[in-house]
């Protein structure tokens, strides 16, 4: 279970995330959505630890995230590029990943035939750095190592940005297995309302930093409420 | 048309300069100033020893003379400045254009303005004023013109994306081939043309010089060449401290790998090229007639002492790109200056030379070896201690490291 407690953070005065409360439960799948500068990224990354709060905290298992690594070893999460090891082939990142992780280099090996129709032959065999790969390619690299060790967390931003239409499906495909067959926690965040709507079974609303809503949805279906609410936006 | 263009390349390109955080700026200075005092030392000792009368022709060779290194020292570690980047190409300025703006800036280049700033007191002091002056201006020409001669001499062309490095051993799923964070350090050094030129030019240049120096003198000891050769290779990798882990911090600090790991390989994989080095130096050591164990104290030295104290703060650092080489993109190469691996730097090359001229050569090595030693043997703790004063202001580096 990982709990948000009255988690603010700002920049240079701006407040760029308030959020009083919010707890996601074990083997939910989340979609966060929100306009630019919604705050997504920064709660990701005050999940992840990555920065530091102005007040509150988050707990996974009721431990702090700034406190106590436990989280480490059982948290797959992909941001952005800078967690990617740009000199690395992909097989070399893989490879670390499997070290990190105490996960056997064979069953790394085997755990990569499960993302092959992501990586349709782009990735694997290449001997290309991954500095050298497309953005669409790095992305993908990005998700599979955060896949790879099977977490009991993931948490992913933006996951489908620079995919094509076929890898976005691809990568929906494999959140919504891993939560339903590996039970994992999955936090996704995204701009594309029909992927988030696809696949979650929750929706987070994020504005200006403020947790705007927060229900239940039925995966597949279209959310009318949300729909109408970016299309006020706008008006 | 083409004169409005280069005034508004002008224009970026001095806005860029002067507004983003430009540590690498401060470091010149820095070493400007340095140099500075030094002719000024150096211009009192003489008049104090009653030396007033300096030839101004012989001067003004001396100074010429710099010529050379500043032109070599622009060959080794300039890169292709006549690569535009995304942002340059998608702008509607010609080719002709871009040329023109490449070559008048070559005249406020600060690697051309360099040496001449570096030599001004030395030019202005010993020499008589006129004298000074047009030696400072040639000095300045030849500079600007050396830059250029670089500019043509280093032209690919070659937008970054599209020269791929390869990797040879990377077709084949490497099993278990001890990546983990040892790899990083081993990788990074090996793969990035910036890193590995920078270390391996300069350690080339002072073995060189040992080597010169040997054969002139074979028999007599002198530290300093042996001393910087054997240094510089393990020095040059680790005082980046933590810049390349920059790179991919939040990729590292998600994961379950300790701070300390990372700088514990830093400091193995540091310490293994100084030792690579010293063991290729021991043959010229015995041809020379240098005792064999010069070389290996150096060593111990280097890697319980130097390394160690040059990575105190490895953690206070900007994220290094080591793809980087386009002419607008600065970021990760000049902004990395650490004034504290500077003084480190100082201090640990100091101590080595200085000790066998007010000891007996033996007692000096001891020493050296044994405070060397005593520095591998903590080498752990040591880094734990450096671990933790990361980890008391930890948001702080994390925000630099994420302002690549």
């Amino acid at each position: 279970m990982i709990t948000l407690s009255n988690l603010s953070k700002q920049y240079n005065g701006v407040s760029a995330l308030n959020i009083p409360e919010l707890t996601l439960e074990e083997g939910e799948l989340v979609g966060l959505v929100g306009n630019n500068g919604a705050g997504k990224t920064t709660m990701m990354r005050l999940m992840l630890d990555l920065i530091q709060a102005n007040s509150g905290f988050v707990t996974i298992d009721g431990k702090r995230v700034d406190q106590d690594d436990a989280w480490k070893s059982f948290t797959g999460s992909f941001l952005d590029s800078t967690f990617l090891i740009d000199f690395y082939t992909p097989e070399e990142y893989f490879g670390f990943i499997g070290e990190v992780y105490g996960i056997p280099q064979a069953e790394i090996q085997l755990r990569l035939q499960h993302f092959e129709t992501l990586m349709s032959g782009e990735i694997l065999g290449t001997g290309k750095l991954l500095h050298n790969f497309s953005n669409g390619n790095r992305q993908k690299i990005g998700i599979i190592g955060a896949m790879l060790i099977r977490p009991r967390i993931l948490i992913l931003d933006e996951p489908f940005n620079y995919l094509d239409p076929s890898s976005q499906i691809v990568v929906a495909r494999l959140i919504q297995e891993m939560n339903r067959d590996l039970g994992t926690t999955v936090l996704v965040s995204s701009h594309n309302l029909n992927s988030i709507s696809d696949i979650c079974g929750r929706i987070l609303l994020l504005e200006k930093g403020n947790l705007m809503m927060d229900k239940s949805h039925v995966p597949g279906s279209m959310d009318q409420e949300l729909e109408a609410y970016f299309l006020d936006a706008v008006k | 048309m083409a004169i409005n263009t280069i005034r508004i390349l002008t224009r970026l390109r001095f806005r860029q300069f002067f507004r983003q955080k430009n540590k690498g700026l401060v470091g010149k200075i820095i070493i400007v100033v340095y140099f500075w005092l030094l002719e000024l030392l150096l211009f009192f000792m003489l008049r104090k020893e009653g030396i007033t009368d300096f030839p101004p022709l012989l001067v003004a060779g001396i100074c010429l003379g710099f010529i050379v290194p500043d032109f070599l020292l622009k060959l080794i570690f300039e890169h292709d400045q006549t690569v535009m980047d995304a942002f340059i190409r998608t702008r509607p300025i010609s080719q002709s254009s871009w040329d023109r703006f490449l070559s008048v800036s070559q005249f406020w280049k600060a690697s051309n303005l360099s040496m001449p700033l570096i030599l001004a007191p030395a030019c202005l002091l010993f020499m008589p004023f006129r004298w000074g002056l047009v030696t400072l201006l040639v000095l300045y020409l030849f500079s600007v013109f050396g830059g250029f001669l670089v500019m043509l001499f280093k032209h690919k062309g070659n937008y970054p994306l599209e020269k791929q490095v390869s990797a040879k051993a990377g077709r084949s799923f490497r099993q278990g081939s001890g990546h983990h964070v040892f790899g990083i350090q081993s990788r990074s050094f090996l793969r990035s043309k910036r890193l590995k030129t920078s270390v391996f030019v300069l350690t080339g240049v002072f073995f060189f010089q040992f080597i010169s120096q040997g054969f002139a003198e074979i028999g007599r000891f002198d530290s300093v060449f042996l001393t910087f050769t054997i240094l510089y290779a393990a020095i040059g990798l680790s005082q980046w401290g933590l810049s390349i882990e920059a790179n991919f911090f939040c990729g590292i600090w998600t994961k379950p790998i300790p701070v300390h790991r990372l700088l514990e390989d830093k400091f193995l994989f540091s310490a293994f090229l100084g030792g690579v080095t010293a063991l290729v130096a021991i043959p010229f050591c015995y041809w020379f007639k240098i005792p064999l164990y010069a070389p290996l104290a150096y060593a111990l030295f280097n890697a319980g002492v130097g390394i160690l104290l040059i990575m105190i703060d490895a953690y206070k650092c900007m994220p290094f790109d080591l793809f980087g080489k386009t002419f607008f993109n600065y970021q990760g190469s000049s902004s990395t200056f650490k004034g504290s691996a500077f003084l480190a730097l100082f201090v640990v090359m100091i101590i080595p030379i200085v000790l066998p001229h007010i000891l007996p050569e033996w007692a000096a090595l001891l020493i050296l070896a044994v405070i060397g030693l005593a520095g591998c043997v903590l080498y752990r703790p040591y880094f734990r201690w450096v671990e933790r004063q990361f980890l008391k202001n930890r948001y702080h580096y994390m925000e630099k490291y994420l302002s690549k």
